[in-house]
């Protein structure tokens, strides 16, 4: 998820401990800002530090003036066929090719097990948002393909586009008879990890201890929250984390149920973590400073569900005004009229039966 | 009509003020506190109206400045690649010709937000009440919150090639830069607020020279030194948006700048960019808009919150000059800016829609640089009648700070460390002795 | 796009983009940028660095105005400045719930200006700390950042850390015995150390109360404010119970010339964390109260012999009852507000259980129950106290055993007086030559010293009971009002 999210999870997680709010409340103390500090700690540990230190045995840059995906293609093949010849981790680099400061030639990379090949194709100059420029297409040959040894075994997406910021990285590991492909692999190892929450924990505790800071075990245990709280985040998507490194070598698959970079979730957790933080926050308040009193259920009716079914109300305003607008386009008619005709038979069928 | 007759002269002074900020905002870098902070030492001075018409008046700057002020942000802003890494998505649509539509984009914005405001009307109250009461114990640790977020959502940028080190020092030069900016606002933050340096006289303008030093003039700065060249503008018949994303983005943009309005500290830039982050905008229309959107919830919306009845809040510059001189009572002066906010909104709808084409004719015509010579003038007139040759230094010093996150490419929302940095300090208990051992006590 | 490629933005060698790179991140190569981006890159860090550092020894050096009064106009407001003055009204301190300062003010005035100073959490909490609040009447100068409201009709001024408040000569504090100070120490300030009895809110306008004792049992009690008293309370918790010790420094203050000792503030109120023992626990009275006992909180329990009503000054009426504890009789002072919420009248012959300070008045001890709640009812005794009641008066008749229980109004002479721990027992010679015991219980004897001493042949009148003591008749006599002597 993104930082923001993991952040105010990661403040929310925190206001749950009585203590720690009462300590923010009286004793002027941090301790739910470094909640949220742990909360996206597992991801700067990522992409400030690890990132910088991954090397790289192959890599793709192209110049933007002369594309060459044949080449391209065949970089990307011989690092997976080296992995799979040599057995061992073989790690791939696909820079970003920038044109200016915010257009960027897009390339994708696809590893087509049927063709047993690698197939290298360049796309237009996209803008940061990843919006395609009209009448930038390559000119030339824009696809290269180049053989692999080995089938390829793959996580994340199909098709891997490479176009903003820096680009993406693999990297590639005999498996069996297959090649295993990890998307950016220097990203959720070692860093998120249950274990390491729990490190911190001990370790901020101890250190805290040491420094003669009230209720180090509090702050400790903040700590261990915020982290532990990202990690199982970032379980709901696709990639899964290395959850208890180091005695785990493996991303464990996550439980795939969105993905990281999705709007809606995102927005959703900043939304109930915002709740979550007013709630709790009133909660442990003092009785002459609660400013409301609901249980949790009439809360989240007020302030989550009640504005979820306006939005999708809204949402369902916006899905008809645009059926409106399609109605003159043949093809929308034709599978309206189809839609409308299953469901007459449906009713029909069942007021016969 | 009794009562028609009581708002006419109140009405004429917001119409003026709209006016006036529309014609003021086409300078750029111009901010129209500073304005504000001009005509309250004239009030001040020679009582020149009554206290109904001077809020009027102010409700129109306040109004008229968070739409028009788009113009010279979008066309008098283009980018320098050579010192700047990232573009502004205003400035893309700029380089594209399609500067009008960003600034018509912006004010839909603008009037979205305004239209919200006003079915937040009946829960304003509501919200601020709970807000205050449930926050303002935890103000500290929430600005802390904050000025975490603000360190640890500077992303590294570049260091993609070469050894471990080299990417490493390449992709934190610019935390470091931001880094940096954010330390050294907040030291002399702590200074400007222990040992203001402005003559008691005109004290209530005590942090503008900083403020015009770290973000006005390094935007004239930079528009002067800079070699981009602005391209062929057209005007747009349509702005390519519909409901979907104008709801989305009035809902994005006001989360970011109600946030901002509500929270002492915060500006609409650190508003714009939760906002921003919580939705996970990427379309450039929808960034575009909901800026549009935030600037005007914030600057509006703070405004709007000193008259809440029974709940009534001091944010943002215009709330902070004016209570010396007004204190609203009752709910009628609550719903009259409402109003007020409404029928502004809507003139200074149209003044962008005629600035904007002024000033894609102006930009052919002539040397926009001069625009920028004018306004460089009258921004160090301003500071130095006003606050004297101290607030010019500062404001000097200012400039200084306010052009390492342009020039070494981090966000230049970490200058807010000039206020975020002392005032989080103190509410946090730990101000007056860092102050102490600043030798500031 | 690709086609205004200039020699700033991309790399000369291999012709990639550079952005702002001064080098080639792709080939090394140098990429060269004009003359006024490497001025401001590296005139930005130079400007922002040096500009700092001369700022901050500029403000270190810089000295804060005095406010000018006569040319506060609305644009002043945020100045920073130095104001002094005398401060009028007590300072006032507003705690959170859990003990912490939340807020403190108190106003100056200034000739005709008078000036709100007023100070936030964690520097309201260290100016308490740091005992730098200052005493109504004290000359202070203070530097803050000033408020302007109301075009300048009202003035505030916020205090940014405790070291900006200057309090000018108050004088030093002396430590003192609390039962030593004297109504002369008027407006002086005197740290005391004591254990808490009790704590009084007053529900009207008028102070509450914190009873206190010394470690003898000594008791006053110090004026306190309501506010006070929530402060107390919010800053020490349960912690602030009878028998903690304390230490306080409090103001002499005199009203309507009665010496009162004030705790201004709750924070002058400090607990050293000990306790005493059975501090303000009233003493449960094991015998005679002496002048001993003076200022020591005692329980009794008794029948009411007799009462006064007392029109004081105020137009109140205070209660005097003539009080039979068993040891003695002592007379017990009950103000307006204690006996008018009693639940129903005292009467004569009252039981009563009453809790109080020993004081001395004229020479003769009584006890000020504080509260109605210190004065319990426990029952009606059945003896009179008085001689209006219809006692059999014995003229000539003999005392018999018919008169067993019953009681008697008889006069006669008392002999050979036999002192039994207190209680006196005589010889009474009543009507015709006829004899009795006369027992005159110790409670009776106490109050009225002659009883002890009454010499032979000493004629009296009294009421009394008829009992029965070793098969012998007797009258026993409880209470000094039923005797009167009349005469040799």
């Amino acid at each position: 998820m993104k930082g923001i999210s993991h952040f105010i999870s990661g403040v929310a997680a925190a206001t749950f401990v009585s203590k720690a709010v009462n300590m923010a409340m009286y004793d002027s103390s941090i301790i739910i800002a470094l909640g949220g500090l742990f909360g996206i700690l597992p991801d700067t540990l990522d992409f400030k530090f690890a990132k910088f230190m991954q090397k790289f045995d192959f890599e793709v840059d192209p110049h933007p003036d002369d594309m060459n995906p044949q080449i391209m293609a065949d970089i990307v093949a011989q690092a997976i066929n080296t992995a799979f010849k040599e057995k061992k981790e073989i790690s791939l680099m696909l820079h970003s090719v920038k044109i200016s400061a915010d257009l960027f030639r897009q390339y994708s990379v696809y590893f087509d097990n049927e063709q047993s090949q690698v197939v290298v194709e360049i796309g237009p100059i996209v803008n940061m948002s990843k919006i395609p420029y009209p009448g930038t297409e390559y000119q030339g040959n824009n696809i290269g393909k180049a053989k692999l040894d080995a089938k390829v075994l793959h996580s994340y997406d199909d098709k891997t586009y490479i176009d903003i910021f820096s680009g993406s990285d693999f990297s590639f590991r005999k498996s069996g008879d297959k090649v295993e492909a990890l998307f950016i692999p220097w990203h959720r190892r070692w860093s998120h990890s249950l274990t390491l929450g729990i490190f911190f924990g001990i370790a901020g505790w101890l250190l805290l201890k040491l420094f003669g800071v009230m209720n180090a075990h509090v702050y400790g245990f903040v700590f261990s929250l915020g982290f532990c709280t990202h990690v199982l985040e970032d379980q709901l998507g696709y990639m899964g984390s290395n959850l208890f490194w180091p005695f785990t070598k493996e991303r464990m698959n996550g439980l795939h149920w969105m993905r990281s970079g999705d709007a809606l979730p995102n927005f959703t957790t900043v939304w109930i973590s915002c709740l979550i933080i007013l709630f709790n926050l009133n909660r442990f308040a003092p009785e002459a400073n609660k400013a409301f009193h609901m249980s949790w259920v009439e809360f989240a009716g007020y302030t989550f569900f009640i504005p979820l079914v306006l939005l999708l109300i809204v949402g369902k305003i916006f899905d008809t005004i645009s059926m409106y607008k399609k109605m003159k386009d043949d093809k929308y008619r034709e599978m309206l009229i189809s839609e409308m005709n299953k469901e007459s038979r449906m009713e029909s069928e069942e007021s016969i039966s | 009509m009794g009562e028609l007759i009581f708002y006419m002269e109140p009405l004429m002074y917001l119409v003026i003020g709209t006016l006036l900020s529309a014609i003021l905002g086409c300078l750029p870098a111009l901010h129209i506190y500073n304005i504000a902070g001009i005509l309250i030492i004239l009030w001040a001075k020679i009582s020149w109206m009554g206290g109904e018409n001077f809020i009027a008046l102010c409700a129109g700057l306040v109004v008229g400045y968070s739409i028009v002020s788009t113009v010279p942000a979008i066309f008098l802003g283009a980018p320098d690649e050579a010192a700047m890494f990232m573009v502004m998505p205003g400035q893309k649509y700029l380089m594209q010709g399609r500067g009008y539509e960003a600034s018509i984009i912006t004010g839909i914005g603008g009037l979205g937000a305004a239209f919200a405001m006003l079915l937040l009307t009946p829960f304003l109250p509501i919200i601020v009440r709970t807000v205050r009461t449930v926050f303002s114990p935890h103000m500290g640790w929430i600005l802390t919150t904050i000025l975490f977020y603000i360190i640890m959502s500077e992303f590294p940028k570049g260091g993609d090639r070469g050894k471990p080190l080299q990417k490493f020092l390449d992709g934190w030069g610019s935390i470091f830069a931001g880094l940096f900016t954010l330390f050294i606002s907040g030291f002399l933050g702590m200074i400007l607020i222990y040992k203001p340096f402005v003559n008691t006289e005109f004290a209530f303008q005590n942090i503008m020279p900083a403020f015009v030093g770290l973000y006005a003039v390094p935007w004239v700065v930079l528009n002067l030194m800079s070699r981009g060249n602005i391209p062929k503008q057209h005007i747009a018949k349509s702005t390519n948006l519909n409901w979907e994303l104008v709801t989305r983005g009035t809902g994005a943009g006001m989360l970011g700048g109600m946030f901002a309005a509500i929270f002492p500290v915060v500006t609409g830039g650190i508003g714009g960019l939760f906002a921003g982050h919580a939705t996970a905008q990427r379309d450039e229309r929808l960034f575009v808009m909901s800026q549009g959107v935030s600037k005007f919830a914030y600057y509006v919306g703070a405004f709007l919150l000193f008259f809440i009845p029974g709940a009534a809040l001091t944010r943002g510059g215009m709330a902070w000059m004016i209570s010396s001189i007004y204190m609203p009572y009752g709910n009628e002066p609550y719903y009259r800016l409402l109003g007020f906010i409404a029928i502004s909104a809507a003139i200074s709808f149209f003044m962008l829609i005629l600035f904007s084409k002024l000033m894609i004719k102006f930009i052919h015509s002539y040397n926009y640089r001069v625009v920028n010579w004018i306004t460089l003038i009258f921004i160090l007139t301003v500071v130095m009648s006003i606050t004297g040759y101290w607030g010019l230094i500062v404001m000097i010093v200012c400039t200084g700070i306010g052009l390492i996150p342009v020039m070494y490419s981090s966000r230049r929302m970490n200058c807010m460390g000039v206020l975020l940095i002392p005032i989080t300090f103190n509410m946090l208990g730990i101000g007056p002795k860092i102050a102490a051992i600043m030798g500031l006590v | 796009m690709e086609n205004n490629k200039n020699l700033e933005t991309h790399c000369p060698s291999c012709g990639k983009f550079t952005g702002t790179y001064e080098r080639c991140p792709y080939c090394g190569a140098e990429v060269g940028k004009r003359m006024s981006i490497k001025v401001f890159r590296y005139g930005s860090v130079l400007l922002a660095i040096f500009g700092v550092l001369f700022l901050w020894l500029a403000a270190q050096n810089k000295e804060i105005e005095e406010l000018d009064f006569a040319a506060i106009t609305p644009t002043m407001n945020f100045a920073f400045v130095k104001v002094s003055g005398t401060v009028i009204g007590d300072p006032r301190v507003y705690f959170n719930e859990n003990g912490n300062v939340n807020s403190m003010n108190f106003t100056i005035a200034n000739g005709k200006n008078e000036v709100r100073v007023m100070a936030y959490s964690a520097v309201a909490q260290s100016i308490i700390e740091e005992r730098k609040l200052p005493a109504k009447g004290e000359n202070v100068e203070i530097k803050g950042s000033l408020r302007v409201r109301d075009e300048g009709d009202t003035l505030a001024l916020y205090i940014q850390t405790s070291e900006h408040i200057m309090i000018e000569g108050s004088g030093p504090v002396k430590t003192k015995d609390f039962w030593e100070i004297t109504k002369e120490e008027e407006g002086k300030h005197i740290d005391i150390k004591a254990y808490i009895v009790d704590i009084k809110k007053n529900d009207n306008k008028a102070p509450g109360s914190i009873v206190i004792s010394s470690e003898s049992g000594k008791t006053t009690s110090l004026t306190v404010w309501n506010t006070v008293i929530d402060g107390l309370r919010m800053m020490h918790k349960d912690k602030l119970v009878r028998g903690a010790e304390f230490e306080a420094r409090v103001t002499v203050n005199v009203y309507k010339d009665r010496m009162q000792l004030m705790l201004r503030n709750s924070t002058d109120l400090t607990l050293t964390g000990k306790f005493g023992k059975d501090i303000g626990l009233s003493t449960k009275v094991k015998g005679e109260i002496t002048k001993d006992d003076l200022g020591k909180d005692v329980v009794i329990s008794g029948v009411v012999s007799e009462i006064f009503n007392i029109n004081t000054k105020n137009g109140k009426v205070m209660k005097k009852l003539l009080f039979n504890y068993g040891f003695g009789e002592i007379d017990i002072m009950l103000y307006q507000e204690v006996h008018e919420n009693f639940k129903s009248e005292i009467v004569e012959g009252n039981k009563l259980e009453i809790n109080g300070a020993v004081k001395e008045y004229n020479g003769k001890l009584q006890i000020i129950p504080a509260k109605t709640e210190n004065v319990k009812f426990l029952g009606v005794t059945d003896i009179p106290v008085k001689e209006k009641y219809n006692n059999i008066q014995i003229k000539d008749q003999e005392i018999t055993e018919e008169f067993l229980n019953k009681y008697i109004d008889v006069t006669g002479k008392v002999y050979s007086r036999e002192n039994l721990k207190g209680n006196m027992k005589y010889k009474f010679i009543y009507g015709s030559n006829k004899q009795i015991i006369l027992f005159i219980k110790k409670g009776a004897v106490n109050y009225m010293q002659e009883l002890e001493n009454l010499a032979d042949g000493t004629k009296i009148k009294i009421t009394g009971k008829v009992t029965v003591f070793k098969n012998e008749l007797e009258i026993i006599l409880e209470h000094s009002k039923n005797i009167q002597i009349l005469g040799e």
